[in-house]
């Protein structure tokens, strides 16, 4: 795949110029971003398990072999205990259900083209983990409060592209250029470039609406007001899942500090209820 | 944990607390409302009547739009997601929560966001969402939790395949099928409003027809519109279980073996009291054996200064009702003179088309022997009715025999809910047949068929009644 164009390519390591020409190339929309798979694209366009999509959904998914063969090992792994192994996409579906079988489409495609990045693993699949973790608190959140699950799914998923969509161009700019950015001037440019990368990629992939509103508003959803549940459910999600990734970090706190919890009319028995389910979500992560 | 006296707290913040609330304030009490959500307003606000209303009016518009479409030969989108048709009740909801908010603070009632808990009869101790706890006192306490959807222990509701009116409207899109399971209020309402969407509706339930307790012809007023919008009802139905199939459809077990599918399950079973963790067990508070706080002619329950209304107490579990009760028992509470009582409490049921009625009603008037004549206005014969393409439907006025006198009043078709009230009025007056004839009202308006109504009373009383009764026999 061709990584960037050619405007990129120039780019030699000094952070500011990098930065500047990173932010003229994204201006210019020279910037080349991964497309959104078909499978993907339906999981997201409809933004649910619409009963009337499942039939073709299957098919879908049948008429790729890597991306059937991959939602079959998830299904035949710990986190779903299959009775017996899983030998066919319709078992899996039978076992899972179709929501499920989306959830996991969706996360394989999503993965495969965003979250594989040569030279970064630590980072992307710290990444990775973090989001699914963030998707499967804020389907927990949506359970309690009788919400939609499907899109707090989506929400919680793609909630970061942005940033992963950042590190895989920066790190093509390194091999195109020939030359290592150096580690923290490559996390500050990711930091910093994360939302215009989320709200480019949004566009391309033509993201729902709250998808869109909780890449942009997750990380100031604790201090603003007048946020959609799902950006809510997604902040909340997000501090949840470094929690459980990095209790070290005691980012549980800031759930104290802000007032997201309150918002999404969230008790502390409620919280702890919700809390105890963390094994049902390290399963989730292990599962990918 | 600081603590606060009033001299009037109230649980809950539905139509029966805030209204109680105001009440209190109005008359110089020391009031506090607390409320476990982070709005005022209650089920009915936030997932019950506003939003439930809205998406109704939102069907008709569509349904309208596409009847219009096909008049002038428009396109008009076949399919709409359920979203876009909810896309404005947020700000419906919005604002009637900011204008609520507004009365509370401009009566000077001290809002308290928590969960309440007694912790004697005159003791509350409130756990704030941040996991604070605060304790006030009250002299009077009112209990109006509200009620929450029912979950049968054989159906297990999981939001998403199976839901309830909590989370139907989470739904992001339109079935293509649904089975609704209950024939009470609710159920109708949605049954009716997804039929009206072109959704396959199938409402189940053991009783032999919808809508029980509403006299014969406005149940089969309804149950003949909702047919025509491909709508289907069994009765005489039980439910042994139902399943998400993995795949696409939930299956509806039925007692005797029969299995029904549909895309989604909608289910009604009415509706149980919010009395959990609010420290009832402290208090002996008497409870009825379908879970409602037990409560006297002033609302008073067994505890002596606490009092309850709204849903918590149980039918008619009515929005109106519960602001009229919540209002009656603080006046209660505080020792103040209630208004006069009234036993007139309309009932509105938001179906498509929607019905209301006040007063007595036919099997009302058989039970009590009352003897009445009904006159009826079939909307067909209102020029107000045609002009809005709204013809199907009737109002029905029933009158004391012998006197003329309206006791009660029925309509099923748009605008029902609105036009019962003058039929309300005549009945809270005492007024006959006549006040309907001699008036001069607007042309043309739905106020029209109270007219025709009234001389279908009088040509009916101008027959003798032995004739009448021949004639009433031959006619059935």
């Amino acid at each position: 795949m061709a990584v960037t164009k050619m405007a990129l390519r120039t780019l030699n390591a000094e952070p500011a110029e990098l930065k500047e020409r990173l932010r003229a190339a994204l201006d210019a929309d020279q910037v080349e971003l991964p497309p959104l798979p078909q499978v993907a694209s339906e999981v997201v366009a409809s933004g649910t398990a619409d009963p009337r999509n499942a039939a073709a959904f299957s098919q879908l998914i049948q008429r790729d072999p890597a991306l059937a063969a991959n939602v079959m090992r998830i299904a035949n792994s710990a986190a779903y205990r299959p009775r017996a192994p899983i030998v066919s996409l319709q078992q899996a579906i039978a076992w899972l259900g179709i929501g499920e079988i989306r959830n996991i489409a969706l996360a394989v495609c999503v993965r495969g083209q965003l979250f594989v990045v040569p030279g970064h693993e630590p980072e992307i699949q710290e990444l990775w983990r973090e989001s699914v973790a963030t998707a499967c608190w804020a389907c927990e959140l949506a359970r309690l409060k009788k919400r939609n699950v499907e899109s707090a799914y989506l929400c919680g998923l793609l909630h970061r592209i942005g940033r992963a969509a950042a590190i895989g161009t920066l790190s093509r700019i390194e091999v195109a250029g020939r030359h290592t950015v150096a580690a923290r001037t490559f996390s500050a440019l990711a930091d910093e470039f994360e939302v215009d990368f989320g709200r480019k990629l949004a566009s391309q992939w033509q993201l729902p609406a709250a998808v869109c509103e909780a890449i942009h508003g997750w990380r100031n959803a604790g201090r603003t007001t007048g946020v959609t549940p799902e950006v809510l459910q997604t902040y909340v999600g997000h501090l949840l899942a470094i929690d459980l990734l990095h209790p070290e970090l005691g980012n549980l706190s800031l759930l104290a500090d802000h007032g997201a919890l309150g918002e999404l009319d969230v008790y502390p028995d409620e919280l702890e209820a919700l809390r105890a389910r963390r094994d049902n979500v390290l399963a989730s992560i292990a599962q990918f | 944990m600081a603590g606060d006296a009033y001299d009037y707290v109230v649980i809950g913040s539905g139509p029966a607390g805030q209204k109680a609330a105001i009440q209190a304030a109005k008359a110089g009490r020391r009031v506090a409302l607390i409320e476990r959500q982070r709005e005022v307003g209650g089920a009915c606000v936030h997932s019950g009547t506003i939003p439930s209303k809205a998406l109704r009016e939102k069907a008709l518009q569509l349904t309208r739009a596409r009847q219009a479409g096909n008049a002038f030969q428009l396109g008009i989108v076949a399919s709409v997601p359920l979203s876009a048709l909810l896309a404005g009740v947020e700000e419906i909801v919005a604002a009637h929560d900011r204008y609520m908010a507004a009365q509370l603070e401009r009566n000077g009632i001290r809002c308290i966001r928590g969960r309440a808990s007694f912790r004697s009869p005159t003791a509350l101790d409130i756990l704030r969402v941040d996991g604070t706890r605060l304790a006030i006192e009250g002299e009077r306490i009112l209990i109006a939790v509200g009620s929450r959807p029912r979950q049968p222990p054989e159906l297990a509701v999981d939001h998403e395949h199976i839901l309830d009116s909590d989370s139907i409207l989470s739904l992001p899109y339109i079935p293509r099928s649904m089975v609704v399971l209950g024939s009470g209020v609710i159920a109708c309402e949605y049954a009716s409003i997804f039929a009206a969407l072109g959704c396959a509706v199938t409402l189940i339930d053991k009783a032999a027809e919808p809508l029980g307790f509403l006299d014969p012809a406005l149940r089969t007023g309804f149950l003949t519109a909702f047919q025509a919008m491909g709508g289907k009802y069994r009765g005489g139905v039980e439910v042994a279980g139902a399943r998400f199939d993995g795949f696409s459809q939930v299956e509806v077990q039925l007692r005797g073996g029969e299995v029904l599918s549909a895309d989604i399950v909608f289910a009604a079973f009415g509706r149980v009291a919010n009395l959990e963790g609010i420290g009832l067990d402290r208090l002996q508070l008497a409870i009825s054996s379908r879970g409602h706080v037990q409560v006297d002619e002033q609302y008073q329950t067994n505890i002596p200064g606490i009092f309850a209304a709204g849903d918590t107490i149980g039918p008619p579990a009515l929005a109106c009702a519960a602001a009229d009760q919540g209002r009656r028992a603080a006046l209660a509470a505080l020792g103040l003179p209630p208004p006069a009582h009234t036993s007139l409490v309309p009932s509105g049921v938001y179906t498509i088309p929607e019905i209301a009625c006040v007063g007595l009603s036919r099997s009302g008037a058989a039970s009590k022997k009352i003897d009445v004549i009904v006159g009826r206005a079939d909307f067909s014969e209102v020029a107000r009715a045609h002009i809005a393409g709204e013809a199907t439907g009737f109002l029905e006025l029933l009158c004391d025999r012998s006197t003329a006198r309206v006791l009660g009043c029925q309509a099923i078709g748009e605008g029902a809910t609105d036009l019962v009230h003058l039929g309300q009025a005549a009945i809270a007056t005492g007024a006959t047949a006549d006040f309907f004839i001699e008036q001069i009202f607007n042309f043309p308006t739905m106020t029209e068929a109270y007219r025709i109504a009234a001389f279908d009373v009088l040509k009916q009383r101008s027959v003798p009644h032995a004739a009448h009764l021949k004639l009433a026999h031959a006619a059935n």
